[in-house]
């Protein structure tokens, strides 16, 4: 009896191990290459339409100069505007967009032997961690819906990861595994950081 | 963001969970703002902070030579998703020198001989309450492996770190091939690490200015609902 029961207990062990490693590699093949990731939340280019089009104020489908009441993205407003008429229609930012997102994407992926050079690696806190020892990629978090405070602790044990990573890793390791995740499948680096204000 | 304010947007937000406010990406009235995209920090901000940490990057101390590089104004506020100016925002801006190197023992240890010793390479300017911040710098030439020159920028308020992420040059050719910045799939974050460079007038010395506004999305005082 206590042998079955010591057993079983093995049993509870080994089965919580497999669910946590299930749980790793789910996570770790959730990340599709770059490719994939178009059209997902938080990426791609009706993604782009939907954060764009949440300045249209009047819901009347297109986004007049005052409506886009933030600064920055007002470049990006004029470059929509193919036909200067003071209004970009839904039409023109998917085409601008898809132009742009193409042009980018023949660029960081199609740059030949060379390749995207691929950035410093990650290391440290704030920063989106690198694709590589990412506990929980940002579009999973957006999937999951995780909260502000969730984030905010995610991020805290991210950088202590990063930071653990960093000191095991020589800085030319660091910098080929960014420049091979810039070929390979594996998240860019730089994950979608700002979702919509929420609250 | 006073508490006034805050305490009934929760008080919205968590009622609304169980709707579908999370499947309706929009803005609401008193969030006006993306936040900033949060970006790599990379692995060069500076191990060793230099002795003169202030927001002039061209002089170091009392020194008499400046910098090599095209002088920039950067300038900038940090600003809530609502539009508010955030008042004690530390922002730290690092970027490697006109020769490509940082100021970093991994980096200006083995290029000694190429490093510009006269840029200071990192500074600091903690804003008043309009949010605004000021620094003189270098405009940001590329790095090997970083064809998209860029400035490195951490907010911090008290001791805590509310983002850190990097300043590209709008329309530079390098950006298309920049891991990083090509590497952000989100189309619209890309442009809000945008920022133009352009020319000062009548400057003899070339200057530009570039204006970059920081928006954070953690709002300070957020710490305070969590313990």
């Amino acid at each position: 009896m206590k042998f079955i029961g010591l057993k079983s207990w093995w049993n509870v062990r080994l089965a919580v191990s497999a669910v946590i490693v299930g749980m790793i590699v789910v996570v770790v093949q959730a990340q599709p290459p770059r490719g994939d990731r178009e059209g997902r939340v938080g990426g791609g280019v009706d993604a782009a339409i939907n954060r764009l089009m949440a300045y249209d104020a009047d819901k009347d489908g297109k986004l007049s100069k005052a409506e886009m009441t933030d600064g920055r993205l007002f470049p990006l407003w004029q470059r929509c505007d193919a036909n200067h008429d003071g209004e970009v229609t839904r039409d023109e930012l998917t085409s601008q967009l898809r132009k742009e997102d193409n042009a980018s994407n023949h660029g960081g992926n199609g740059g030949g032997p060379g390749g995207p050079g691929g950035g410093p690696p990650g290391r440290g806190p704030g920063g989106p961690p690198p694709g590589f020892g990412q506990i929980v990629p940002p579009f999973l978090q957006d999937d999951l819906k995780l909260t502000e405070a969730q984030r905010t602790q995610l991020q805290d044990l991210q950088k202590e990861v990063n930071e653990r990573l960093a000191k095991i890793l020589t800085p030319e390791q660091q910098q080929q595994l960014q420049q091979s995740r810039g070929r390979g499948p594996g998240g860019p680096p730089g994950g979608p950081g700002g979702r919509p204000p929420r609250q | 963001m006073s508490q006034s304010i805050h305490v009934p947007s929760r008080r919205l937000f968590l009622g609304a969970l169980g709707t579908a406010l999370f499947t309706t990406r929009g803005l609401f009235a008193e969030q006006l703002l993306y936040p900033s995209p949060a970006m790599t920090e990379g692995p060069f901000y500076p191990d060793k902070l230099p002795l003169d940490q202030d927001n002039d990057l061209i002089i170091i101390k009392d020194s008499t030579t400046p910098a090599v590089g095209i002088i920039t104004h950067l300038t900038g506020r940090v600003l809530s998703t609502s539009g508010e100016p955030i008042k004690d925002a530390t922002v730290e801006i690092w970027q490697c020198d006109a020769n490509a190197v940082y100021l970093h023992t991994r980096d200006s240890g083995p290029k000694a001989e190429q490093q510009d010793k006269h840029f200071q390479g990192f500074g600091r300017f903690t804003t008043a309450s309009t949010g605004e911040y000021r620094f003189r710098t270098i405009k940001p030439v590329p790095y090997p492996g970083r064809p998209s020159p860029h400035i490195h920028v951490k907010v911090k308020r008290g001791d805590r770190e509310l983002l850190t992420t990097q300043i590209f040059i709008r329309g530079h050719e390098g950006n298309a091939r920049d891991g990083v910045y090509a590497g952000t799939r989100d189309l619209v974050d890309r442009e809000l690490v945008l920022a133009d460079f352009t020319p000062v007038k009548d400057s003899k010395i070339g200057e530009v200015r570039a204006n970059f506004d920081i928006v954070v999305g953690r709002t300070p005082d957020e710490r305070t609902f969590q313990r």
